[in-house]
């Protein structure tokens, strides 16, 4: 479930990462832990591909300054240390089991926080969903709702929009409380 | 029954008994048929020497790089010089392309490398690509896919590749592939390399070119006729002998003879008459004056009047339109603003009648002033814009709108096609380090940095939707 005004773009990226993501996995189930090493490897080009693609469909824009690289850099650098760990358990456990693909499928949620952050460049906002500061980590589907008020001034209304029409339980708590506490953020000369 | 055969000595291995073409090419269009005419250079010797007489022709003429900077200048002619590497150079290189150009449908490829892949990066080099490794796409951005030797494919951009090709075909799904002058001449090709083998056989006695049936004589006893006749011409050097079958038949009667023919050529044919139409067909089909493949000889081809006819005509065939297509190409994609590459024409008659042109149009211009109606001023003017005088004798233009042909550039343009100037060995070197030392800058994990291109695509997919 997302919220309305969910991008479309992001929905389809983090689709397909999921897809990717799925088969990369069903294959890592048929080859077993020979193939683990090859699977950490293809999981880490996906997740730096797909991690660029957000930033970059967030800003609308391919081209990237330092400043943008270290942003995604940041978030990239979290997944693999995750990834890296989630492999190093199954070559401690021995065995790959079917039920390991939810935790795999995990990792492309994580892309929602470098989209978010791109199509906020101008602000420093304190959390961005899917960056794992919430109890719900990269499953986090809210969303930020930005009102300029007058950009020249650094003045804006951010809103923490929670995924569905009628928050019924499917969010965590952190997220509840950002949607009330941020209903709006108030960011004032560039300061919130 | 005695066959009396030259004996093959081994040498029948490489297939001297047939014909090694088939009566038709594979149909329009694979690369199967493209392998069938690029093979006809080798099936057929006058063929052959007719595409090499085109080659020499081309190589052999002259070309110029007009541009208003030296350097320029001086770099294009590189560029063209050292086509395909130092090593090889123009004349290989063309010899290479051109002969794609007239035995493959597919046509011919040239690739454009530059510095770097982007579209405005510098020309470092030409190459030519084997056509066969070349599959037209149909794809404006990406009009070709190369194969290399190890099969892998790599995409040629627009600003990478020229394509060319000889009268293209109409149907948009055949992507530009043309028909080749191997093509058009197939049927004549075919045709003398049939007349040619037959000549070969009846003169070499490979095979029994008749059946002779002779009775009231034994076949052991015209074995050993022949044999004892064979012995005799090995003994005087001749080493081909006959091409008979003899079959012998113990009658009674007096000796008779029935002689059934098994290839014989047909009434009234007359092989310099079908050598000719040959020569002919060929020189229509390459773009040549048939004086290039066979000297005049005062018959059947014609007088020495006709030829200067044919000649005229032979400027609008398959070379010509290569010529143009090169000149076009290279001026758009290659060279860079008010810079362009013409073919030097060293035919002594073109120059006459540029001369005659001339001077009718100096007298023109003199009847004019002569007549009050234009000034010495304004007939310079129109001189200079029918390219009869260099637009440098002009102090001011009065006509800024020019007048260009096919082959001309604008001479003060700014670079508007995103065409660099050809670099300099120094600055390709320092626009590699530069990049190298962008990417070193760049503080970003390797496979970040690997992905992006990657991504870009993703960004380019699903921004776009």
């Amino acid at each position: 479930m997302y919220p309305d005004d969910f991008p479309e773009t992001l929905k389809d990226l983090l689709e397909a990462l999921k897809a990717a993501i799925a088969a990369l996995f069903i294959i890592l189930l048929y080859e077993g832990m020979s193939y683990l090493e090859t699977w950490r490897l293809e999981m880490l080009a996906l997740l730096s591909r797909y991690h660029i693609a957000a930033y970059m469909l967030g800003s609308g824009n391919p081209n990237l300054s330092q400043g943008d690289w270290d942003i995604i850099e940041g978030y990239y650098t979290t997944q693999e240390t995750y990834l890296n760990a989630f492999a190093a358990e199954m070559l401690t456990a021995g065995a790959i089991v079917t039920t390991l693909q939810a935790r795999a499928l995990m990792y492309a949620g994580a892309i929602t926080a470098p989209y978010w952050n791109g199509n906020t460049p101008e602000l420093q906002l304190p959390a961005y969903p899917g960056d794992g500061s919430s109890e719900c980590l990269s499953n986090d589907r809210c969303m930020w709702d930005v009102k300029t008020l007058d950009a020249e001034a650094g003045n804006y209304d951010a809103y923490w929009v929670l995924e569905g029409v009628n928050p019924d339980g499917r969010n965590c708590e952190t997220c509840l409380e950002r949607a009330r506490s941020w209903n709006p953020l108030q960011i004032r000369n560039g300061v919130y | 029954m005695i066959n009396v055969m030259v004996p093959m000595d081994g040498w029948g291995v490489w297939g001297v008994d047939q014909i090694s073409l088939p009566p038709t090419p594979p149909p329009y269009w694979s690369y199967l048929r493209d392998d069938v005419l690029r093979a006809t250079v080798y099936k057929e010797a006058m063929w052959g020497a007719s595409i090499g007489i085109a080659i020499s022709k081309i190589a052999a003429a002259g070309w110029e790089i007009e541009s208003e900077s030296k350097r320029k200048a001086r770099n294009a002619q590189d560029l063209y010089l050292f086509a395909d590497g130092r090593s090889v150079g123009w004349v290989s290189f063309l010899g290479k392309h051109l002969r794609a150009f007239l035995t493959n449908d597919n046509g011919a490829f040239v690739e454009i490398i530059r510095a770097s892949k982007g579209v405005g990066s510098k020309i470092i080099g030409l190459r030519h690509l084997s056509s066969r490794r070349c599959q037209r796409t149909g794809d404006p951005r990406v009009p070709v896919l190369y194969r290399d030797f190890k099969g892998k494919p790599h995409e040629l951009k627009d600003h990478q590749v020229m394509l060319f090709a000889d009268m293209p075909d109409d149907d948009e799904t055949f992507f530009g592939t043309g028909l080749c002058a191997a093509s058009r001449a197939y049927s004549a090709i075919f045709k003398l390399a049939s007349i040619e083998w037959f000549v070969r056989e009846k003169v070499s006695g490979l095979h029994p070119l008749a059946i002779h049936i002779v009775n009231g004589v034994l076949s052991n006893q015209l074995d050993g006729a022949v044999k004892s006749a064979k012995d005799q011409t090995i003994s005087k050097g001749i080493a081909s002998y006959m091409g008979a079958v003899i079959i012998g038949i113990p009658q009674g009667e007096s000796p008779g003879l029935v002689t059934i023919p098994l290839a014989e050529l047909p009434d009234g044919f007359n092989r310099k008459e079908e050598f000719d139409l040959s020569i002919l067909t060929y020189a229509n089909a390459i773009g040549l004056d048939v004086q290039d493949l066979q000297p005049l000889s005062g018959q059947g081809l014609g007088t020495g009047t006709q030829s200067l006819v044919l000649a005229d005509k032979g400027k609008g065939k398959g070379l010509a339109s290569w010529k143009q297509q090169w000149i076009h190409q290279n001026n758009e994609k290659v060279l860079p603003s008010a810079t362009t590459f013409t073919f030097v024409e060293k035919d002594y008659e073109d120059m006459r009648k540029r001369a005659t042109v001339s001077k009718a149009r100096a007298e023109v211009a003199k009847l004019r002033i002569d007549a009050a109606i234009t000034t010495p001023a304004q007939e310079l003017q129109v001189l200079v814009d029918d390219n009869e005088l260099p637009r440098e004798f002009l102090a001011i233009d009065l006509t800024e709108g020019e007048n260009l042909s096919d082959i001309e550039k604008p001479v003060s343009e700014e670079n508007t096609t995103a065409q660099a100037e050809l670099p300099t060995p120094e600055q390709v070197e320092l626009e590699a380090t530069q990049t190298k030392a962008r990417e070193e800058a760049l503080l970003v994990t390797p496979i970040l940095r690997d992905e992006y291109e990657r991504a870009k695509k993703l960004f380019e997919k699903y921004a776009g939707k």
